[in-house]
This record gives structure tokens, C-alpha cells and sequence, in this order.
């Protein structure tokens, strides 16, 4: 009885907690800069929910608590300065593609405001990934940030003049 | 179109105040992707729009994906290392060896010259002794036309 109770969470969970895994992912890989770093964040955040599956039915919304996990555990990631050579070698895989991909304009155009976001400061960066890249409510993200809507909104303002100053230099 | 264009640009000094709702943000993306001629000045702002809605489509199996065409592409940048290393190597010692064939050829060369202009020096020399001694009759021609003279 006990081992069917805990199947069927195993698949509510696998079929809740799967649509968000891209999500999860480019929040970590905007704040691990690092690929295979990202990778791993998730997988260990993937586990880190599993064990707190019994609190997961009380939280309203599991998508904004997931990311809030994701994003506290890349800042562990991010303080314990584990995945520092790995970002280094990543940046140099990053230049290799954005010479292959110069070719495409539109591409490198991508390729160009990544850069540029990557450049940023990271509350900001987390920002602008969380509001334009996945669409996300200021109360969502207030919620995720654990940051009032106000703070949202004014450091968010900062981050687009910061973003934009950055892509109109990189035109000129 | 111009008021279009005003709009836009109320929308985006509200954006940068972080000030524009969901649905005013997807208004902007939505005009810059489906807009040609666009103000200089906009342009920037076309390019971070759509760039976004391209970052809001990579996945875990799609990056790694796009990880293995670089690497594949890296590998091939290795064959062509190797290739051009390979050319290299055959035509510097394809010239070292022609150039080897070369000189002994010229060697031969100089050789049979070498040996022709000794024979040639050698005969011109005898034939040059040869005429000295008939030199001495010139002399005795010379001695008795003096006796005639005297």
C-alpha cells in the first residue's frame, strides 16, 4: 500500500515538476554562466524537491518555490566558488561557437545580448532572465527573489537602462 | 504608422521604467518581430526583444545538442590541423628530395665539364708545345739570312 502511495507520488511529481526543468535550467546556466554547471544544478535541485516532496501539495505555487530553491542553491554554488575554472573554460567554448555562428547575423545578434546579460551584474541578470526572458509576474518574481515588488521593479529598471547601454555599445 | 511609432516608444521609456505590464511587454516583442523598416534608433531594442524570445527557447537537450555540433566541428577543425600538417611535411620533403636529385645532377654536370675543359686545355697545350719547338727554325732562318746579310 505504502510503496503504490509513493509511485503515484513519484509520477504527480515527475509530471509537475518536468515542464519546468528548461525553466530551472536557464535561470541556473544565467547564474552558473557554466553549461555543465547548470546541468548539475538542476539535477540536485531536482532531488532537493523530491525530499521536500511532502511540503510541495501545501505550496501554492510550485513553479515560483522551485525556482526560488534553484536560484538559492546556484547562489551556494555561486559562494563556494566550486564551478569557477569550469566557467572559465565555458567562456572559451562560448567565443569558439560565437566565431562559427558570425556567420548568421540574426544568430549572432543572440549570441551578442547573452554576452551582454552575462555582463550584468547578477541580481540583475537573475532579473532580466526571470521577467523577459520567462515572462514571470513582478509577484512571482518577488516571491522567488524573497525581494519586495517595489525592490523588483526598481532594480529591474536599472538592469534594462544597464542592458541597453551595453547592446547600443556593442552596435556602435 | 506614426502614431504606431509613438507608441512604441511610450511603451519602451515605460519599459526601461519597469513600469510596462506582461501583456504591453508582449505587445513590443510582437511589433518588432513583425516589423521590417524600423527607426534607426529602435533597432537596439528589436534586437533585445527578439534575442530574448530566442533565450526563452533553449532547453537542457537542445543546448546539449548545439554543445555536440561545436564539438564535432572542433573535431573537424583538428582533421584540417592534421591535413595541413600532412601537406607540409610531403611538399618540403618533396622539394628537400628534388632538390637533393638537383644538385647531384648538376654535379655530374659540372663533373663532365670539368673533365672536357681538362681535356681541351691539355690538347690546346700540346698542340701549343708542338708549335714552339718549330720555332726553333725560325731562329736558324734568322741566323743565316744575318750570315747573307753581313
Amino acid at each position: 500500500m505504502k510503496t503504490n502511495q509513493n509511485q503515484m507520488n513519484a509520477d504527480l511529481f515527475m509530471h509537475q515538476i518536468e515542464p519546468m526543468q528548461a525553466k530551472l535550467f536557464r535561470l541556473a546556466r544565467r547564474l552558473l554562466v557554466s553549461q555543465d554547471a547548470a546541468k548539475d544544478a538542476v539535477q540536485d535541485v531536482m532531488v532537493k524537491l523530491w525530499e521536500k516532496r511532502s511540503q510541495l501539495a501545501d505550496k501554492s505555487n510550485l513553479e515560483a518555490f522551485a525556482m526560488t530553491v534553484t536560484k538559492n542553491h546556484c547562489y551556494d554554488q555561486l559562494k563556494l566558488k566550486r564551478n569557477q575554472n569550469v566557467s572559465l573554460t565555458h567562456e572559451n567554448i562560448e567565443d569558439n561557437a560565437k566565431n562559427i555562428d558570425q556567420v548568421i547575423e540574426t544568430q549572432d545578434q543572440v549570441q551578442k545580448l547573452n554576452n551582454c546579460i552575462a555582463a550584468l551584474p547578477i541580481n540583475y541578470r537573475m532579473l532580466i532572465q526571470l521577467r523577459d526572458i520567462e515572462a514571470y509576474s513582478f509577484e512571482d518574481i518577488a516571491g522567488i527573489m524573497e525581494m519586495s515588488e517595489t525592490n523588483v521593479r526598481v532594480t529591474l529598471s536599472r538592469a534594462r537602462k544597464a542592458l541597453v547601454k551595453q547592446m547600443k555599445r556593442q552596435q556602435s | 504608422m506614426k502614431l504606431e511609432i509613438t507608441r512604441i516608444r511610450l511603451l519602451i521609456a515605460k519599459y526601461e521604467n519597469a513600469e510596462t505590464s506582461l501583456e504591453e511587454e508582449q505587445e513590443l516583442y510582437s511589433f518588432f518581430k513583425n516589423r521590417e523598416a524600423i527607426p534607426e534608433d529602435l533597432e537596439v531594442y528589436q534586437h533585445i526583444f527578439l534575442g530574448f524570445g530566442q533565450l526563452g527557447h533553449q532547453d537542457l537537450n537542445q543546448e546539449s545538442s548545439q554543445v555536440e555540433v561545436t564539438d564535432k566541428s572542433n573535431s573537424k577543425y583538428v582533421w584540417y590541423k592534421i591535413a595541413a600538417a600532412l601537406i607540409i611535411a610531403l611538399t618540403t620533403s618533396v622539394f628537400i628530395f628534388n632538390s637533393n636529385q638537383l644538385s647531384t645532377q648538376e654535379e655530374r654536370e659540372a663533373r663532365e665539364a670539368l673533365a672536357q675543359t681538362v681535356a681541351i686545355l691539355n690538347a690546346v697545350s700540346s698542340e701549343i708545345n708542338q708549335n714552339t719547338e718549330k720555332l726553333k727554325y725560325i731562329n736558324q732562318l734568322k741566323s743565316s739570312t744575318n750570315k747573307y746579310l753581313k
